[in-house]
C-alpha cells in the first residue's frame, strides 16, 4: 500500500527521525546497564594540542551546524504549507530536526567558549607558573 | 578520544545526513501537484464522465483535474472553451478544425490500445501521415431510430427512416428555436437527406453542390412535414418527453440516451420495449479530448487523456450509454451480455457521415439552417443561392 503523495525527501526525514530515536532508546538501555556496574576507568587527560584540535574541531562544527539549521527550518517550514497530509507531516519533522540542529550549534558553540576560555585560563596559568613554553 | 563517539557527534552526524539528504530531495526531486483544467459540455447520462475523473483525482493526487462544465449546447460551448484558459477541452467534432485553425489545440500521439474505428479516427488525425490526433475521442455518438414495440409476438421488421416519414408517429428535431438548437436541426435534415441520396454527404464530410440533388433528397421530408405525419421538436431532451407523452412510434436521436428511454418506457402498459434502429447513414458525433497550446503541464494533461480515453474507459463509459470509439469496447464479451444495442451503434458509426470539417462550420451550419428551414416550415423554394452559399461557407 503506497500513501498518498509521499516523495523521496519525506523518507530522509523518517528515517532519520526513526535512528536518532533508535540511538536515544539504546542510550538509555545503556546508561542503565552502566549504572548497575563498576565506574568506567577515567580517560587520559588530553594534551593540550589535543585540546586545541578539538576547539578548532568544535568551531567547525559550529558553522555547519547552523548554516544547516538555518537553511532546513524555513525550507522544511515552507513544507508544512505543501498540498497533502504526507507533505505537511514531513515539513512539520523537518522543521523539528531543523530546530534541533540549531540548538546543536548552539550547545556545541557553548561549549567552544567554554574550551577556549579553559585552554586561555591554562596557558595563563602555566606563564604564572613558569611552565610554559620559553619564551625565543 | 571519547570525544570523537559521544552521543552529541553522534546525533549531529545523522542530523547533518538525513537534513543534507532530504534538503537535496526536496529542493532537486520535489515535484509540485499539477492542477489541471478541463472544460467540458454537460453529462447528458448523469454520471460515467464524471466518474472516470473522480477515479483519476483519488488516484493520481499529484496531478488534479478540475472540471468546468458548460452545460448548454454545442455553440455556447464554444465561446466559453475560448473564453478559459484550460489545459483540456472536452470539444465536439465541429470544433476540432476551429480549435486548429486557430491554433489553439496541440496534436497527440494516441494510447496504443484505444484502436479507433476507422471514422471516428479520420475526423480526429492530422493528416501529416503521423498518425497523431488533434483530439483523442472521448465518447463517440451517431444519429439513430428508436421504435417502440407494444408487442414482442408480432412481428416488426425494421423500418428506414425514409419508410417512417410515410408512417405515423415519428419524432425527430426537425424544428429549431434559435441558435441553441439549430445543430440539432441541422443534423436531422442531413441525415433526412442522407437517407434519400446517400451520395448528397461523402464520407470525407463534402456536400454535394447540386441543387437539384438537394431538391430531390429534401422533398420527401418537405411533404411529410407540410402533411402534418411527422411531429417535430427542436431539442433532444424535449423529443425524448414528447415521444413518450405522445406515445409516438419512431423517433431519432444518439443512442446515449437509449438505455435511459428503453428502461422508462418498459415500465409503461403500452410498450413492451424500445428497439434501435440504424439510420442508412447517420451523422457522427461524439466529443474529444484535447490539449491546449498554451498549457503549461502539457505531459500531464496527455497523461490524464490517456487514462480518459483508453479502453477501459470506453467500457466503462458504454455502460453509462456512451457509444465507444475504439474496437475493444464492441468486441468486450461482457459488454456485448449487459449492452447488446452497441453492436447496432457500432454498424450504424461504421456507415455514418462526419459533418463538414471546416473552421467556418458554423457559418455554413447557420446558412444551411435558414435555407432548409425556410423551405421546410415555410414552403420557401430551395434556390441556387443555398447552394451559393455553402459553397461560399465551405471554400
Amino acid at each position: 500500500m503506497s500513501w498518498p503523495g509521499m516523495q523521496g525527501w519525506h523518507i530522509s526525514i523518517y528515517v532519520t527521525v526513526a535512528v536518532l530515536v533508535i540511538q536515544f532508546i539504546v542510550d538509555q538501555v545503556l546508561k542503565r546497564v552502566y549504572t548497575t556496574k563498576e565506574d568506567e576507568p577515567l580517560a587520559p587527560q588530553p594534551t593540550p594540542q589535543a585540546l586545541n584540535r578539538q576547539l578548532g574541531g568544535k568551531r567547525l562544527r559550529t558553522i555547519i551546524l547552523s548554516l544547516l539549521g538555518v537553511v532546513a527550518v524555513p525550507l522544511f517550514a515552507v513544507s508544512v504549507l505543501g498540498p497533502t497530509l504526507a507533505d505537511q507531516l514531513a515539513g512539520a519533522t523537518g522543521t523539528g530536526l531543523g530546530t534541533l540542529t540549531l540548538w546543536l550549534a548552539w550547545q556545541t558553540h557553548k561549549e567552544s567558549q567554554r574550551l577556549a576560555d579553559y585552554l586561555g585560563e591554562r596557558a595563563a596559568n602555566d606563564r604564572r607558573s613558569g611552565t610554559g613554553t620559553p619564551p625565543r | 578520544m571519547a570525544e570523537v563517539y559521544s552521543r552529541r557527534s553522534f546525533m549531529v552526524g545523522t542530523l547533518s545526513t538525513g537534513l543534507l539528504s532530504s534538503g537535496a530531495g526536496y529542493l532537486l526531486a520535489r515535484h509540485e501537484p499539477v492542477q489541471l483544467t478541463l472544460v467540458t459540455g454537460g453529462e447528458p447520462t448523469g454520471g460515467g464522465r464524471s466518474l472516470l475523473i473522480t477515479l483519476w483525482n483519488q488516484l493520481n493526487p499529484d496531478i488534479h483535474i478540475d472540471t468546468k462544465v458548460v452545460p448548454s449546447t454545442t455553440y455556447d460551448q464554444y465561446e466559453k472553451f475560448q473564453a478559459t484558459d484550460a489545459d483540456i477541452f472536452n470539444l465536439d467534432l465541429i470544433h476540432i478544425p476551429r480549435f486548429v485553425a486557430e491554433d489553439r489545440i496541440a496534436p497527440i500521439t494516441p494510447g496504443a490500445d484505444i484502436s479507433l474505428l476507422a471514422q471516428v479516427r479520420q475526423v480526429c488525425e492530422v493528416k501529416d501521415g503521423s498518425g497523431r490526433l488533434w483530439a483523442i475521442p472521448f465518447n463517440s455518438d451517431v444519429g439513430m431510430l428508436f421504435r417502440r414495440i407494444a408487442d414482442k409476438r408480432v412481428a416488426d421488421p425494421e423500418p428506414e427512416l425514409r419508410d417512417v416519414l410515410s408512417l405515423p408517429g415519428f419524432i425527430g428535431q426537425l424544428d429549431t428555436v434559435g441558435p441553441q438548437t439549430d445543430e440539432a436541426f441541422v443534423i436531422n435534415v442531413l441525415e433526412h437527406a442522407l437517407a434519400q441520396d446517400p451520395l448528397i454527404l461523402d464520407p470525407e464530410g463534402i456536400l454535394s453542390t447540386s441543387l437539384s440533388q438537394w431538391q430531390n433528397a429534401l422533398k420527401p421530408l418537405a411533404e411529410a412535414m407540410a402533411s402534418g405525419r411527422i411531429t417535430t421538436n427542436p431539442s433532444e431532451e424535449d423529443t425524448i418527453r414528447q415521444f413518450r407523452q405522445e406515445n409516438l412510434r419512431y423517433m431519432r436521436n444518439w443512442p446515449v440516451w437509449f438505455p435511459s428511454v428503453d428502461r422508462e418506457e418498459r415500465a409503461r402498459p403500452t410498450t413492451a420495449e424500445i428497439r434501435l434502429g440504424r439510420l442508412p447513414v447517420g451523422i457522427l458525433g461524439g466529443q474529444s479530448l484535447a490539449v491546449s497550446k498554451d498549457t503549461r503541464h502539457r505531459e500531464a494533461a496527455e497523461k490524464v487523456i490517456d487514462f480518459l480515453t483508453d479502453t477501459a474507459a470506453q467500457k466503462l463509459l458504454a455502460t453509462y450509454g456512451f457509444a465507444p470509439p475504439g474496437l475493444d469496447a464492441y468486441i468486450d464479451e461482457e459488454l456485448k451480455v449487459t449492452a447488446p444495442h452497441l453492436a447496432l451503434v457500432r454498424t450504424a458509426i461504421e456507415g455514418s457521415r462526419p459533418r463538414p470539417m471546416h473552421p467556418r462550420y458554423p457559418v455554413f451550419a447557420q446558412h444551411f439552417k435558414d435555407h432548409t428551414f425556410a423551405y421546410l416550415h415555410r414552403g420557401d423554394p430551395l434556390t441556387q443561392q443555398f447552394v451559393k452559399d455553402i459553397q461560399g461557407d465551405l471554400k
